[in-house]
């Protein structure tokens, strides 16, 4: 039960409420969420200017579904069907276990063996759902601020490589044309963002802002800089090894770059995580389950889901297809208009 | 009610960390600062040095590989190896290029190695750990300009010089003398024996940025005097036939001059001198068959494709800047 409304500028109520968030906020939380496929790449960097290409053709369909998304969630928030709802925080709940076992793989090579990547998992997934549980706003502003560090850090590790970097490393994209469908098919499914896009616009201040959509270009940039670095510094080793991106915080010689790339993997793969997480939870609660055990329930799954990923050893590059084409069809039955008065439509303030 | 449950996750969070934090740490391992290999026989016998409290130890191990290398040192000594810290790897008995790629390769697949550990070649990497035994770091401070400058020589880019297309580059060989190591020849990539190590031309040094200025005494009609050379870059390429006609930019100053030396017969002197090194450089790209200016790669990237650039008959345009601050020119 909400709180009484308190007085605003100009009299207008204000209601205290830890759901809306500023398109700036979203902005900054799928931005986040969508860097995590580069930092977490595991297939080595063959071309890098390839790879930008094909981001870019990827980066050009999940627009157009952001902009569908985007008409979608302005009409009003709904409800969707319980089926479908439940559908969702499946999908939500399988995304979760398959980022969190990314992480998991790339927490053993980083830390080779020093540190229990296991028990770091398991404290990481525990406060992820915890600031699942402090709801949209919350994780909205703490997205926000953590762009301008996540920027500032991406800044440092370019600056600690750009001496290194040399136009001679460069592969033209054209001497391997025949992979761009490869890299377009491998990035391509790992981009989730529309369902986060869609449920989380829903509860926004102005959903009809161009910052539920810049962020798709601004992910791409980003993206699209780091793997420019990656191709200049690192060169044709950065196709002998994998995750690229550690081997170009390593190639700068500092040891400070390290913790660097740790940072901004992290800080992407939490925001990921708990976008996932609160998008479970709320699905969770729009099939029928109380909010509560939706997410205690959708905690459980996905710890359930990594435990299954890890044991069975399913690579991601296998089970994120099978995510990208049953979200691509939740997606499609979500975006249909609803049938008649059956739906609520209801616009929180 | 939400935030006092969020602040005990985290205190969950932090009491699950501290744990993990100490279980395996680095001082209970075997940290590896330098490895001599020496690769003319197999097994491969290596000199690992370890680093400890008080001083560095050596310890010697064989093995068919690599692993098998790292494994028999962990058998030796009980301790599990660290490669993290690995600064240098010393090579000897290494015939030929394709050999040496076999043994980078075989290092790549540990994960371990950073990419920045410095490869270098000797005559003989056992004997380089006798006596006063070099330690990684003065091995990486002799082959680095700075110690932050890990480009050069570096298993990432001698990796991309030996498996990536249209450039070579010189591997440093080292030698002991006396307790001393020094940097004694190179071997260019592009060359068929390893073994026989070379003098560089100084002026090519100069010109893949691995030294950072060069001197050039000149005799100029009755008098002497003393140029350093500090900047030299390729800032053009004419592609012309099989032979291109590379453009240079130099910066240079009058460093002493002795008797009346106009200034035009001081630049026409160095220009001079500097096409006779070029030449120089010609002739020992030509003969160790070394692309050591890049220009198959530069010619990828301009969209001429794969051309058979005649090394040895390259012609240099050369602008160059003379500087005279101490105002010893007429």
């Amino acid at each position: 039960m909400c709180p009484p409304p308190a007085s605003g500028k100009g009299g207008r109520p204000m209601t205290r409420t830890r759901e809306i968030s500023g398109s700036g906020q979203i902005f900054a939380l799928l931005v986040l969420s969508q860097c995590f496929w580069l930092l977490c790449c595991r297939p080595p960097l063959v071309n890098g200017l390839l790879s930008m290409a094909a981001s870019a053709v990827a980066y050009g369909a999940v627009f157009l579904l952001a902009v569908f998304c985007r008409r979608r969630a302005a009409q009003g928030e709904e409800t969707f069907p319980p089926v479908l709802a439940a559908w969702g925080a499946l999908l939500a709940v399988g995304y979760f276990a398959v980022t969190a076992g990314q992480l998991l793989s790339a927490a053993r090579v980083l830390f080779e063996g020093a540190f229990s990547p296991l028990l770091l998992l398991l404290a990481l997934l525990g406060a992820v759902w915890a600031a699942a549980a402090a709801g949209q706003e919350a994780l909205g502003r703490a997205a926000f601020i953590s762009l301008f560090l996540f920027l500032a850090a991406a800044l440092l590790l370019a600056l600690g490589v750009l001496p290194q970097a040399t136009a001679l490393n460069l592969r033209l994209p054209e001497e391997d044309l025949s992979r761009l469908g490869e890299e377009i098919l491998f990035i391509l499914p790992r981009q989730m963002e529309p369902l986060l896009l869609l449920l989380f616009a829903q509860r926004c201040g102005r959903p009809r802002s161009a910052a539920l959509l810049l962020w798709v270009p601004a992910g791409w940039l980003l993206g699209g800089l780091l793997l420019l670095l990656a191709a200049l510094v690192l060169g044709h080793y950065g196709s002998l090894q994998p995750y690229p991106m550690m081997q170009l915080a390593r190639s700068a010689g500092l040891s400070g770059m390290v913790p660097v790339y740790c940072f901004l993997l992290i800080t992407a793969a939490f925001f990921r995580l708990t976008g996932l997480a609160v998008a479970a939870a709320r699905l969770g609660g729009m099939a029928g389950c109380h909010p509560k055990c939706s997410l205690w329930a959708g905690a459980a799954l996905s710890l359930g889901g990594v435990v299954l990923l890890h044991y069975t050893g399913w690579p991601d590059a296998a089970v994120h297809p099978i995510l990208a084409v049953t979200g691509l069809l939740w997606l499609i039955f979500a975006l249909l208009p609803p049938r008649g008065a059956g739906n609520k439509r209801d616009r929180r303030r | 009610m939400p935030f006092r449950r969020f602040f005990a996750l985290l205190l969950v969070f932090a009491l699950c960390l501290l744990p993990g934090c100490g279980e395996r740490p680095i001082s209970s391992r075997l940290v590896l600062s330098s490895v001599g290999v020496e690769c003319s026989a197999r097994p491969l016998t290596a000199v690992l040095e370890v680093i400890r409290e008080e001083e560095n130890e050596t310890i010697t191990v064989q093995g068919e590989s690599f692993t098998a290398l790292f494994s028999a040192a962990e058998r030796q000594t009980g301790e599990p190896v660290y490669l993290g810290a690995l600064q240098s790897i010393v090579f000897s008995g290494v015939p030929d290029g394709s050999t040496l790629r076999g043994y980078l390769r075989a290092l790549l697949a540990d994960g371990r190695i950073s990419p920045n550990t410095q490869i270098a070649l000797c005559g003989d990497a056992l004997s380089l750990y006798d006596g006063e035994a070099p330690t990684g770091e003065e091995i990486t401070a002799l082959l680095t300009h700075q110690y932050t400058d890990s480009r050069r020589n570096g298993l990432k880019e001698l990796l991309n010089l030996l498996e990536g297309t249209g450039r070579d580059g010189l591997i440093p060989w080292l030698t002991a003398e006396e307790g001393t190591l020094r940097e004694t020849g190179a071997i260019a990539t592009g060359q068929s024996d390893y073994t026989d190590p070379g003098e560089p031309e100084e002026i090519c040094l100069l010109l893949l940025g691995e030294r950072p200025e060069m001197r050039c005494p000149l005799s100029v009609g009755a008098g002497e005097a003393s140029i350093l050379l500090r900047r030299l870059a390729l800032s053009g390429i004419k592609w012309e036939g099989e032979a291109p006609t590379l453009t240079l930019t130099a910066e240079a100053a009058v460093q002493s001059a002795d008797g009346n030396i106009p200034r035009e017969a001081l630049e026409a002197a160095l220009l001079d001198d500097l096409q006779r090194r070029l030449a120089a450089l010609n002739a020992q790209m030509a003969r160790t068959r070394s692309d050591l200016l890049g220009l198959s790669a530069r010619s990828a990237l301009c969209g001429h494709g794969p051309q058979n650039i005649a090394l040895g008959e390259l012609r240099y345009t050369i602008h160059l800047v003379l500087r005279d601050p101490r105002g010893l020119l007429s």
